[in-house]
C-alpha cells in the first residue's frame, strides 16, 4: 500500500525529470557557426550577415527568395527562403533564418532581420570614442 | 470457519463544518446483528457508505479483521454486501444482465444457473430480461439485495431494508437477516421500530453528536 | 486484468445502448471539418497549420466526449455501485481503456477525414506521425479519464473540463503539433526523436500520477 506510493512517486519523478529535459531539447537552437548548421542536418536558426556582393534573386510568381549569409568566420552558405522579401532586408544588420541545411543549400521556413536602431547607433559612437 | 471483526474506533464525519457524528466506537463479531437507528439526518446512511470503504472519515479509523489479518480497505469490496436507497444500478441493461456483469467485473466463478437461482430468491426470475429502467421501485429494491448477495459476502449493510417492499419482499428480507451466514454479520440501519427486533443490539447515532457524549 | 477489461465492456455496451458520447463525437467532428473545409475553399495552406486544425479538432472532440465515462455515472447514480464491486484502480483502469478506444476510433475518423478532403494533409513521414498519433492518444485519454474523475465530483460540471484540460492537455497538444508538421514535411524521426520523448515521459507521469491519485478522489 505504502510501497505502491513510493514507487509511483519515483517513477513519477524521474519522468518528470526526462520530460522537463527534452522539452528544453524541442527549442529550436540558435547557431552562428554556418559548418555546425551544414553538419546537423536538423532544423535550426541560423544567425549571419547577408552576402551584398552576391545580391539577391526574387521569384514573385514562384514565390522564393534567394540570397546568401556569411557567418563571423567568413563561412558563406546559399538560402532559399520560400516567400517574398522581407522588409528592410538591405539595410539589416543581422539576418536569422529558421530551417534546414539540405544538399548543399539552406531551405529557410523564416526569415527575420534585425535592423539598426538609432539607440544603437549611438552605442557604436560612444564605445569607440 | 471464519471470523469477522469490524473494529470501529473514535470514527468522526463532518460535510465540511456541519459534524455527523464524532467519537463512534464499537466492535462487531461473526454472528451478531447490529441495528443502527436515529434521527433523519443523524448519518445512518452516511456511517453505512464509510463502513463499506466507499466514503472516507474525517478522522478515526474503521478495520476488518478476518482470521487475524486486516484486510486492505481496497480489497473490503470483495466481502461486503451493501443495500440502500442511494444504490441505483445501470438502468439500461436488464436485472440478468446486471448481475452477470456484476458478477464479470469482481471476477466471480459464478454460472447462469446461479446468477438465475439468486434471482428466483428475490423473486424477480420472470422479468430478469427486462431493462431495469421499466422496474416498480419495490422491484428495484429486490435487484439490489440480489447484486448485495451475489458474491456471497461475509457482511451484509442494509440501509432501510423493507422500503418500497410488499409482504412477500419483507419476508425474504426477513429470511436473510435471520438466516445469514453464521461466519459473517448484518448491520441495518433504520427507523422502522419493527426492524429493531433484528438486531441483538442498537446504537443511536443521536447520542454521538459531540457535546451529548463526553 | 479480467476486471478490467470487464469495466471497459460494461461501458462499452452501455454506450452501444445510449450512445452517450459517440453522438455528440461524431456531430462535433462533421461540424468541425466541414466548417474548416469550407472556409479554406481552394487556399493553399502551409503544414503547420494542417498539424494544428488538425490536433485543435482532436482536442475538443476529445473534451465533449471522454468527459462522459465519469460525469454519465454520477449523474445517473451509480457511482456507488461500481465503486461496490471493483476497486479503484481497476475502475480507473477500466474507464481509461474505455477512453482509449474511444480516442483511437474518433482519431482515425479525423485523420481520414482529413486525408480525403484536404489534398495537402498528406504525411510523408509515416513513422513519426503513427508514433505521435498512438502517443498523443494515450495521453489524451489518460488526462481526460482523471480531469473527468475530478470534474464529475465538482459541482460545475460543463465549465470545469476545458479550464483543467488545456493546461494539462497543452505540453502534450505542442508536441505532437510539431511532430505532425515535420511528418508532413517529410523530416527523418531523428528530428523529432526530443519530442516523442517528450510525448513517451509526459503518458507515463500522466497514468502513473493518475493511478495514485484517483483513489483519493474516487471516495471523497
Amino acid at each position: 500500500m505504502k510501497a505502491r506510493y513510493y514507487i509511483g512517486g519515483t517513477i513519477i519523478l524521474v519522468f518528470l525529470g526526462l520530460l522537463f529535459y527534452n522539452f528544453t531539447r524541442t527549442n529550436i537552437e540558435y547557431e552562428s557557426d554556418f559548418v555546425k548548421v551544414m553538419q546537423t542536418g536538423k532544423t535550426c536558426k541560423a544567425t549571419g550577415v547577408w552576402v551584398k556582393e552576391k545580391s539577391f534573386q526574387e521569384d514573385i510568381q514562384n514565390r522564393t527568395f534567394v540570397f546568401y549569409l556569411r557567418d563571423a568566420n567568413n563561412n558563406e552558405m546559399k538560402v532559399i527562403y520560400r516567400g517574398t522579401k522581407p522588409n528592410n532586408f538591405e539595410i539589416a544588420t543581422n539576418v536569422v533564418v529558421t530551417g534546414k541545411f539540405e544538399n548543399g543549400v539552406f531551405h529557410a521556413t523564416d526569415v527575420l532581420t534585425k535592423c539598426p536602431s538609432k539607440y544603437e547607433g549611438q552605442n557604436v559612437n560612444t564605445s569607440g570614442s | 470457519m471464519n471470523e469477522i471483526i469490524l473494529r470501529v474506533r473514535e470514527l468522526k464525519k463532518n460535510f465540511n463544518r456541519r459534524l455527523v457524528f464524532d467519537k463512534l466506537n464499537f466492535e462487531v463479531k461473526s454472528g451478531e446483528r447490529l441495528v443502527i437507528t436515529g434521527k433523519n439526518g443523524s448519518g445512518k446512511s452516511t456511517l453505512l457508505k464509510i463502513l463499506a470503504g466507499v466514503l472516507t472519515e474525517s478522522s478515526g479509523s474503521v478495520e476488518y479483521i478476518l482470521n487475524q489479518k486486516k484486510i486492505d480497505r481496497e480489497n473490503i469490496y470483495q466481502i461486503i454486501g451493501l443495500v440502500s436507497p442511494y444504490l441505483v444500478l445501470y438502468d439500461e441493461f436488464s436485472a440478468f444482465e446486471n448481475l452477470s456483469l456484476f458478477a464479470k467485473i469482481r471476477n466471480l466463478k459464478i454460472s447462469d444457473d446461479e446468477i438465475n437461482k439468486i434471482l428466483t430468491r428475490v423473486g424477480l426470475l420472470e422479468r430478469k430480461n427486462d431493462l431495469l429502467r421499466t422496474y416498480s421501485s419495490g422491484m428495484k429494491q429486490r435487484i439490489k439485495y440480489a447484486s448485495a448477495i451475489l458474491h456471497n459476502p461475509l457482511i451484509l449493510l442494509i440501509d432501510e431494508p423493507t422500503s418500497n417492499l410488499d409482504i412477500e419482499g419483507k419476508n425474504f428480507v426477513e429470511d436473510l437477516i435471520l438466516n445469514f451466514r453464521e461466519d459473517g454479520f448484518v448491520i441495518i440501519a433504520t427507523n422502522e421500530s419493527q426492524d429493531f427486533k433484528y438486531g441483538n443490539r442498537i446504537i443511536n447515532l443521536d447520542e454521538y453528536k459531540n457535546n451529548k457524549n463526553k | 486484468m479480467k476486471k478490467i477489461f470487464y469495466i471497459f465492456y460494461k461501458d462499452f455496451s452501455s454506450e452501444l445502448r445510449m450512445r452517450f458520447a459517440l453522438n455528440a463525437l461524431i456531430m462535433f467532428v462533421v461540424v468541425a471539418v466541414s466548417t474548416i473545409l469550407f472556409s479554406l475553399g481552394s487556399e493553399s495552406v502551409a503544414p503547420n497549420v494542417y498539424a494544428g486544425m488538425f490536433w485543435v479538432v482532436v482536442f475538443f472532440s476529445a473534451m465533449s466526449g471522454l468527459s462522459r465515462v465519469f460525469v454519465s455515472e454520477e449523474e445517473r447514480g451509480t457511482t456507488l455501485i461500481l465503486s461496490l464491486i471493483a476497486n479503484p484502480v481497476t475502475v480507473f483502469l477500466g474507464k481509461f481503456l474505455f477512453n482509449l478506444v474511444l480516442i483511437f476510433f474518433i482519431n482515425s475518423v479525423i485523420a481520414l477525414l482529413y486525408m480525403f478532403l484536404f489534398q495537402e494533409f498528406l504525411i510523408q513521414n509515416w513513422n513519426s506521425f503513427l508514433l505521435a498519433y498512438v502517443l498523443g492518444n494515450f495521453g489524451i485519454s489518460a488526462s481526460s479519464t482523471i480531469i473527468a474523475a475530478i470534474i464529475s465530483k465538482a459541482n460545475v460540471k460543463g465549465t470545469l473540463y476545458p479550464v483543467l484540460a488545456f493546461p494539462v492537455l497543452l505540453p502534450l497538444i505542442l508536441m505532437l503539433i510539431e511532430i505532425t508538421k515535420s511528418a508532413m514535411e517529410g523530416n527523418p524521426i531523428s528530428d523529432v526523436e526530443a519530442e516523442l520523448l517528450v510525448l513517451i515521459s509526459y503518458d507515463v507521469v500522466m497514468i502513473t500520477a493518475s493511478i495514485l491519485v484517483f483513489d483519493i478522489i474516487w471516495r471523497d
